[in-house]
Protein backbone atom coordinates (compact mmCIF):
# COMPACT_ATOMS: atom_id res chain seq x y z
CA UNK A 1 0.00 0.00 0.00
CA UNK A 2 1.28 3.72 -0.78
CA UNK A 3 0.43 6.30 0.92
CA UNK A 4 1.62 10.29 0.14
CA UNK A 5 2.41 12.77 2.41
CA UNK A 6 3.89 16.60 2.94
CA UNK A 7 6.63 16.42 5.10
CA UNK A 8 6.28 20.11 6.16
CA UNK A 9 3.23 20.44 8.04
CA UNK A 10 4.73 17.90 10.54
CA UNK A 11 7.75 20.38 11.15
CA UNK A 12 5.78 23.64 10.96
CA UNK A 13 3.30 22.22 13.99
CA UNK A 14 6.22 20.94 15.87
CA UNK A 15 7.95 24.77 16.05
CA UNK A 16 4.62 26.69 16.73
CA UNK A 17 3.33 24.28 19.06
CA UNK A 18 6.30 25.37 21.36
CA UNK A 19 5.42 29.54 20.86
CA UNK A 20 2.84 31.34 20.96
CA UNK A 21 1.82 32.11 17.43
CA UNK A 22 -0.41 35.08 16.85
CA UNK A 23 -2.38 35.69 13.18
CA UNK A 24 -3.54 38.54 12.22
CA UNK A 25 -6.46 38.69 9.86
CA UNK A 26 -9.39 40.71 8.56
CA UNK A 27 -12.11 40.07 6.55
CA UNK A 28 -11.23 42.93 4.53
CA UNK A 29 -8.32 44.48 2.46
CA UNK A 30 -7.06 47.71 3.62
CA UNK A 31 -7.89 47.78 7.08
CA UNK A 32 -4.98 47.80 8.71
CA UNK A 33 -3.53 44.11 8.97
CA UNK A 34 0.02 44.75 8.28
CA UNK A 35 0.22 47.47 10.38
CA UNK A 36 -1.26 46.43 13.38
CA UNK A 37 1.01 43.04 12.99
CA UNK A 38 4.25 45.52 12.25
CA UNK A 39 3.03 47.46 15.70
CA UNK A 40 2.42 44.72 18.00
CA UNK A 41 5.88 42.81 16.50
CA UNK A 42 7.32 46.12 17.61
CA UNK A 43 5.26 46.51 21.51
CA UNK A 44 6.45 42.99 22.11
CA UNK A 45 10.47 43.65 21.16
CA UNK A 46 10.12 46.49 23.54
CA UNK A 47 8.60 44.27 26.22
CA UNK A 48 12.34 41.80 25.81
CA UNK A 49 10.21 39.39 23.40
CA UNK A 50 11.80 37.44 20.42
CA UNK A 51 8.95 38.08 17.98
CA UNK A 52 9.15 37.17 14.82
CA UNK A 53 6.79 38.50 12.12
CA UNK A 54 6.51 36.34 8.89
CA UNK A 55 4.52 38.25 6.06
CA UNK A 56 2.53 35.90 4.56
CA UNK A 57 0.20 37.84 2.20
CA UNK A 58 2.24 35.77 -0.55
CA UNK A 59 1.44 37.20 -3.81
CA UNK A 60 1.19 41.08 -2.61
CA UNK A 61 4.02 41.32 0.38
CA UNK A 62 4.61 44.83 1.40
CA UNK A 63 5.20 44.02 5.07
CA UNK A 64 9.11 44.96 4.09
CA UNK A 65 8.40 48.38 3.74
CA UNK A 66 6.82 49.04 7.02
CA UNK A 67 10.11 47.39 8.40
CA UNK A 68 12.19 50.02 6.09
CA UNK A 69 14.02 46.82 4.48
CA UNK A 70 14.81 46.55 0.78
CA UNK A 71 13.84 42.91 -0.35
CA UNK A 72 16.03 43.78 -3.31
CA UNK A 73 19.54 43.87 -1.39
CA UNK A 74 18.65 41.98 2.10
CA UNK A 75 18.68 38.68 1.96
CA UNK A 76 17.70 35.86 4.38
CA UNK A 77 20.99 34.16 5.93
CA UNK A 78 20.62 30.16 6.34
CA UNK A 79 21.70 28.32 9.09
CA UNK A 80 19.63 25.53 10.13
CA UNK A 81 16.91 26.70 7.88
CA UNK A 82 16.22 30.37 6.55
CA UNK A 83 17.76 32.64 9.14
CA UNK A 84 15.08 35.36 9.34
CA UNK A 85 16.68 39.03 8.83
CA UNK A 86 16.39 41.42 11.99
CA UNK A 87 15.09 44.71 12.50
CA UNK A 88 14.99 46.58 16.03
CA UNK A 89 14.64 43.38 17.32
CA UNK A 90 12.01 41.82 15.37
CA UNK A 91 12.98 38.66 12.95
CA UNK A 92 11.43 38.90 9.47
CA UNK A 93 10.28 36.63 6.85
CA UNK A 94 8.79 37.10 3.85
CA UNK A 95 8.34 35.76 0.22
CA UNK A 96 9.77 39.01 -0.80
CA UNK A 97 13.25 38.34 -0.76
CA UNK A 98 12.60 35.58 -3.42
CA UNK A 99 10.54 37.38 -5.66
CA UNK A 100 12.18 40.93 -6.14
CA UNK A 101 9.19 43.28 -6.61
CA UNK A 102 8.22 41.22 -9.57
CA UNK A 103 4.76 40.22 -10.05
CA UNK A 104 4.25 36.61 -9.08
CA UNK A 105 0.62 35.52 -9.62
CA UNK A 106 -0.40 32.11 -7.48
CA UNK A 107 -3.72 30.14 -7.57
CA UNK A 108 -5.20 28.44 -4.40
CA UNK A 109 -2.82 25.56 -4.03
CA UNK A 110 0.48 27.34 -4.82
CA UNK A 111 -0.35 29.94 -2.48
CA UNK A 112 -0.87 27.20 0.32
CA UNK A 113 2.37 25.78 -0.95
CA UNK A 114 4.70 29.20 -0.58
CA UNK A 115 3.13 29.57 2.91
CA UNK A 116 3.94 25.90 3.82
CA UNK A 117 7.35 26.25 2.27
CA UNK A 118 8.12 29.81 4.25
CA UNK A 119 6.44 28.28 7.55
CA UNK A 120 8.54 25.08 7.23
CA UNK A 121 12.03 26.21 6.23
CA UNK A 122 12.90 28.84 8.58
CA UNK A 123 14.91 28.87 11.34
CA UNK A 124 13.01 29.28 14.69
CA UNK A 125 15.50 29.19 17.20
CA UNK A 126 15.49 32.02 19.79
CA UNK A 127 12.52 33.45 18.54
CA UNK A 128 9.25 33.16 21.20
CA UNK A 129 6.29 34.44 19.15
CA UNK A 130 5.55 34.20 16.05
CA UNK A 131 3.55 37.41 14.29
CA UNK A 132 1.76 36.44 11.40
CA UNK A 133 0.09 38.52 8.68
CA UNK A 134 -1.87 37.53 6.59
CA UNK A 135 -4.33 38.06 3.17
CA UNK A 136 -7.56 39.54 3.30
CA UNK A 137 -10.73 37.77 3.21
CA UNK A 138 -11.71 33.76 4.02
CA UNK A 139 -9.32 32.21 1.19
CA UNK A 140 -6.70 30.00 0.67
CA UNK A 141 -4.11 31.00 2.89
CA UNK A 142 -6.48 32.14 6.19
CA UNK A 143 -8.02 28.74 6.07
CA UNK A 144 -4.82 26.87 5.72
CA UNK A 145 -3.23 29.09 8.57
CA UNK A 146 -5.94 28.17 10.45
CA UNK A 147 -5.54 24.68 9.35
CA UNK A 148 -1.80 24.53 10.27
CA UNK A 149 -1.22 26.33 13.30
CA UNK A 150 -2.00 25.13 16.65
CA UNK A 151 -3.72 27.08 18.99
CA UNK A 152 -3.38 30.22 17.43
CA UNK A 153 -3.60 33.53 18.94
CA UNK A 154 -6.10 35.14 16.66
CA UNK A 155 -6.59 38.84 15.58
CA UNK A 156 -9.09 40.19 13.24
CA UNK A 157 -8.35 43.76 12.80
CA UNK A 158 -11.38 45.55 10.92
CA UNK A 159 -12.60 49.48 10.57
CA UNK A 160 -15.70 51.16 12.37
CA UNK A 161 -17.95 51.32 9.02
CA UNK A 162 -20.94 49.60 8.35
CA UNK A 163 -19.40 48.31 4.99
CA UNK A 164 -16.48 46.57 7.03
CA UNK A 165 -19.07 45.36 10.14
CA UNK A 166 -21.01 42.95 7.60
CA UNK A 167 -18.13 41.34 6.45
CA UNK A 168 -16.98 41.13 10.53
CA UNK A 169 -19.74 39.62 11.33
CA UNK A 170 -19.94 36.66 8.47
CA UNK A 171 -15.64 36.24 9.21
CA UNK A 172 -16.11 35.82 12.96
CA UNK A 173 -19.25 33.78 12.11
CA UNK A 174 -16.78 31.36 10.28
CA UNK A 175 -14.28 31.44 13.18
CA UNK A 176 -17.32 30.27 15.90
CA UNK A 177 -18.33 27.55 13.88
CA UNK A 178 -14.72 26.40 13.15
CA UNK A 179 -14.66 25.89 17.38
CA UNK A 180 -12.15 29.34 17.42
CA UNK A 181 -14.52 31.47 20.33
CA UNK A 182 -11.17 33.56 21.39
CA UNK A 183 -10.48 35.98 18.41
CA UNK A 184 -9.83 39.52 19.69
CA UNK A 185 -11.51 42.26 17.27
CA UNK A 186 -9.52 45.39 16.77
CA UNK A 187 -10.92 48.40 15.37
CA UNK A 188 -8.50 50.17 13.42
CA UNK A 189 -8.72 53.91 12.25
CA UNK A 190 -10.99 55.31 14.69
CA UNK A 191 -12.15 58.31 13.58
CA UNK A 192 -13.92 58.99 16.74
CA UNK A 193 -14.04 56.88 20.55
CA UNK A 194 -15.52 53.94 20.35
CA UNK A 195 -16.88 51.98 23.12
CA UNK A 196 -14.21 49.19 22.45
CA UNK A 197 -11.36 48.80 24.29
CA UNK A 198 -9.58 47.77 21.20
CA UNK A 199 -9.85 50.68 19.20
CA UNK A 200 -6.54 52.21 17.78
CA UNK A 201 -7.16 55.81 16.04
CA UNK A 202 -7.00 57.11 12.88
CA UNK A 203 -3.56 58.59 12.92
CA UNK A 204 -2.15 60.83 10.11
CA UNK A 205 1.59 59.75 11.78
CA UNK A 206 1.05 56.34 10.47
CA UNK A 207 1.91 56.84 6.81
CA UNK A 208 4.58 58.92 7.52
CA UNK A 209 5.95 56.31 9.84
CA UNK A 210 6.46 53.79 7.69
CA UNK A 211 9.53 52.27 7.06
CA UNK A 212 11.08 53.65 10.08
CA UNK A 213 10.70 51.41 13.65
CA UNK A 214 11.79 54.72 15.95
CA UNK A 215 8.88 56.78 13.98
CA UNK A 216 6.21 53.88 14.07
CA UNK A 217 6.67 53.74 17.81
CA UNK A 218 5.98 57.43 18.45
CA UNK A 219 2.84 57.29 17.21
CA UNK A 220 -0.33 57.78 19.05
CA UNK A 221 -1.65 54.89 16.78
CA UNK A 222 1.24 52.64 18.03
CA UNK A 223 0.31 53.66 21.38
CA UNK A 224 -3.36 51.81 21.26
CA UNK A 225 -1.57 48.57 19.74
CA UNK A 226 0.86 48.91 22.58
CA UNK A 227 -1.99 48.91 25.55
CA UNK A 228 -3.46 45.62 23.92
CA UNK A 229 -0.46 43.72 23.54
CA UNK A 230 -0.09 44.46 27.31
CA UNK A 231 -3.27 43.71 28.26
CA UNK A 232 -2.91 40.40 26.11
CA UNK A 233 0.34 39.96 28.35
CA UNK A 234 -1.09 40.77 30.94
CA UNK A 235 -3.75 37.90 30.47
CA UNK A 236 -1.51 35.19 29.61
CA UNK A 237 -2.61 35.30 25.93
CA UNK A 238 0.43 36.09 24.52
CA UNK B 1 21.83 25.19 5.31
CA UNK B 2 17.86 25.24 4.05
CA UNK B 3 18.54 21.30 3.69
CA UNK B 4 18.36 20.80 7.19
CA UNK B 5 14.87 22.09 7.64
CA UNK B 6 13.92 20.14 5.04
CA UNK B 7 15.40 16.76 6.29
CA UNK B 8 14.25 17.72 10.10
CA UNK B 9 10.52 18.48 8.52
CA UNK B 10 10.69 14.68 6.85
CA UNK B 11 11.93 13.44 10.37
CA UNK B 12 9.23 15.27 12.20
CA UNK B 13 6.70 13.66 9.37
CA UNK B 14 7.85 10.24 9.64
CA UNK B 15 7.92 9.97 13.54
CA UNK B 16 4.13 11.12 13.82
CA UNK B 17 3.20 8.65 10.68
CA UNK B 18 5.12 5.98 12.49
CA UNK B 19 2.80 6.50 15.80
CA UNK B 20 -0.52 5.74 13.32
CA UNK B 21 1.52 2.98 11.27
CA UNK B 22 4.14 1.27 13.04
CA UNK B 23 5.16 -1.00 10.54
CA UNK B 24 6.36 1.55 7.74
CA UNK B 25 9.03 -0.22 6.74
CA UNK B 26 10.29 2.04 3.37
CA UNK B 27 9.58 5.71 2.42
CA UNK B 28 10.61 7.47 -0.92
CA UNK B 29 11.96 10.41 -0.91
CA UNK B 30 10.41 12.23 -4.11
CA UNK B 31 12.62 15.45 -5.13
CA UNK B 32 11.15 18.22 -7.61
CA UNK B 33 13.72 19.52 -9.99
CA UNK B 34 11.96 22.86 -9.27
CA UNK B 35 13.29 23.34 -5.85
CA UNK B 36 16.93 21.85 -6.76
CA UNK B 37 17.80 20.67 -3.21
CA UNK B 38 21.24 19.17 -2.77
CA UNK B 39 20.63 15.20 -2.33
CA UNK B 40 24.36 14.79 -1.12
CA UNK B 41 23.23 17.01 1.95
CA UNK B 42 20.04 16.00 2.55
CA UNK B 43 21.31 12.54 3.06
CA UNK B 44 23.85 13.43 5.16
CA UNK B 45 21.10 15.05 7.56
CA UNK B 46 18.85 12.47 6.99
CA UNK B 47 21.89 9.60 8.00
CA UNK B 48 22.17 11.83 11.25
CA UNK B 49 18.78 11.69 12.22
CA UNK B 50 16.88 8.76 11.17
CA UNK B 51 18.49 6.24 12.88
CA UNK B 52 17.31 7.82 16.62
CA UNK B 53 13.50 8.63 15.02
CA UNK B 54 13.04 5.78 12.82
CA UNK B 55 15.23 2.86 12.98
CA UNK B 56 14.72 0.24 10.56
CA UNK B 57 13.09 2.67 8.09
CA UNK B 58 15.17 2.69 4.80
CA UNK B 59 14.45 5.37 2.55
CA UNK B 60 15.22 5.81 -0.62
CA UNK B 61 15.35 8.98 -3.18
CA UNK B 62 14.02 10.16 -6.85
CA UNK B 63 13.87 12.76 -8.57
CA UNK B 64 10.71 14.42 -10.77
CA UNK B 65 11.59 16.74 -13.74
CA UNK B 66 9.66 20.10 -13.52
CA UNK B 67 6.31 20.35 -15.30
CA UNK B 68 4.88 23.78 -16.09
CA UNK B 69 1.35 23.89 -17.93
CA UNK B 70 0.17 27.50 -18.93
CA UNK B 71 -3.26 28.50 -17.71
CA UNK B 72 -3.90 30.70 -20.17
CA UNK B 73 -3.08 28.70 -23.75
CA UNK B 74 -2.32 25.38 -22.23
CA UNK B 75 1.56 25.06 -23.37
CA UNK B 76 3.81 22.52 -21.23
CA UNK B 77 7.43 23.06 -20.41
CA UNK B 78 10.31 22.02 -18.82
CA UNK B 79 13.23 23.94 -17.25
CA UNK B 80 15.25 23.13 -19.91
CA UNK B 81 12.65 25.50 -21.90
CA UNK B 82 13.99 28.70 -19.76
CA UNK B 83 17.18 30.83 -18.32
CA UNK B 84 17.92 31.13 -15.08
CA UNK B 85 20.23 33.10 -13.32
CA UNK B 86 21.93 31.32 -10.68
CA UNK B 87 20.20 34.04 -8.23
CA UNK B 88 16.73 32.94 -9.69
CA UNK B 89 17.95 29.46 -9.32
CA UNK B 90 18.42 30.21 -5.45
CA UNK B 91 15.75 31.86 -5.00
CA UNK B 92 13.17 29.61 -6.26
CA UNK B 93 15.58 27.11 -3.86
CA UNK B 94 14.26 28.55 -1.34
CA UNK B 95 10.77 28.82 -2.32
CA UNK B 96 9.53 27.18 -5.42
CA UNK B 97 6.44 29.80 -6.03
CA UNK B 98 9.00 32.21 -6.99
CA UNK B 99 9.42 30.52 -10.04
CA UNK B 100 6.75 33.42 -11.34
CA UNK B 101 8.67 35.78 -10.56
CA UNK B 102 10.92 34.99 -13.19
CA UNK B 103 9.43 32.83 -15.40
CA UNK B 104 6.92 33.31 -18.35
CA UNK B 105 4.61 30.96 -20.92
CA UNK B 106 7.63 30.77 -23.02
CA UNK B 107 4.54 30.43 -25.63
CA UNK B 108 2.19 32.98 -24.95
CA UNK B 109 3.91 35.36 -22.25
CA UNK B 110 2.01 34.25 -19.35
CA UNK B 111 2.76 34.35 -15.57
CA UNK B 112 -0.63 32.32 -14.90
CA UNK B 113 0.52 28.68 -15.21
CA UNK B 114 0.91 25.80 -12.45
CA UNK B 115 3.58 23.93 -11.27
CA UNK B 116 2.16 20.11 -13.27
CA UNK B 117 4.89 18.17 -11.19
CA UNK B 118 8.33 18.34 -9.75
CA UNK B 119 7.94 21.08 -7.43
CA UNK B 120 9.33 20.11 -4.12
CA UNK B 121 9.66 17.41 -1.72
CA UNK B 122 7.37 14.40 -0.96
CA UNK B 123 7.41 11.16 0.90
CA UNK B 124 5.64 7.95 -0.12
CA UNK B 125 4.96 5.48 2.45
CA UNK B 126 5.27 1.72 1.51
CA UNK B 127 3.10 0.80 4.30
CA UNK B 128 3.37 -3.35 5.33
CA UNK B 129 0.16 -5.71 4.18
CA UNK B 130 -1.37 -6.30 7.59
CA UNK B 131 -1.87 -1.72 8.44
N1 LIG C 1 -4.24 53.71 12.48
C1 LIG C 1 -4.09 54.23 11.27
N2 LIG C 1 -4.22 55.56 11.07
C2 LIG C 1 -4.12 56.09 9.82
N3 LIG C 1 -3.88 55.36 8.72
C3 LIG C 1 -3.76 54.04 8.86
C4 LIG C 1 -3.84 53.40 10.12
N4 LIG C 1 -3.66 52.06 9.93
C5 LIG C 1 -3.48 51.88 8.62
N5 LIG C 1 -3.54 53.08 7.96
C6 LIG C 1 -3.46 53.30 6.50
O1 LIG C 1 -4.17 52.29 5.84
C7 LIG C 1 -3.42 51.77 4.77
C8 LIG C 1 -3.58 50.26 4.72
O2 LIG C 1 -2.91 49.68 5.83
P1 LIG C 1 -2.33 48.21 5.79
O3 LIG C 1 -1.54 48.02 4.57
O4 LIG C 1 -1.72 47.96 7.10
O5 LIG C 1 -3.70 47.41 5.65
P2 LIG C 1 -3.88 45.86 5.30
O6 LIG C 1 -5.14 45.44 5.94
O7 LIG C 1 -2.66 45.11 5.64
O8 LIG C 1 -4.05 45.90 3.72
P3 LIG C 1 -4.08 44.63 2.71
O9 LIG C 1 -5.45 44.07 2.83
O10 LIG C 1 -3.82 45.24 1.38
O11 LIG C 1 -3.02 43.70 3.16
C9 LIG C 1 -1.99 52.20 4.98
O12 LIG C 1 -1.41 52.61 3.79
C10 LIG C 1 -2.07 53.34 5.97
O13 LIG C 1 -1.87 54.56 5.32
MG1 LIG D 1 -1.52 43.81 4.40
ZN1 LIG E 1 0.83 30.39 -22.37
Amino acid sequence: MLREVDPRPARIRAELSQRKTIIVMGSKGGVGKTTVAAMMALALARKGRKPLLVDLDVTDPNMHIVLGLDPESQMPGETKGIAPLAVNGIGFLSIAPYTKGEPAPLRGDEAVNAVRELLAATDYTGYDTVIIDSPPGLGDVTMELLELIPNPVIIVVTTPSKLSADSLRRHLRLLEEMGYNEYIVIYNMARKPLDSPHAIPYDEGVEDAYGSMERLAVTEAFRAVEKIVEELIDKGTI
Amino acid sequence: MHEWAIANAIIRELERSLRSSPNIRKVRIVLGELQNIDEAVLRQYLDMMMGEVAPGVEYEIDHEEAVFECLRCGHRWTLRDVNLSDEEREAIHFVPEAVHAYVKCPKCGSRDYRVVKGRGVRLVYEVGENA
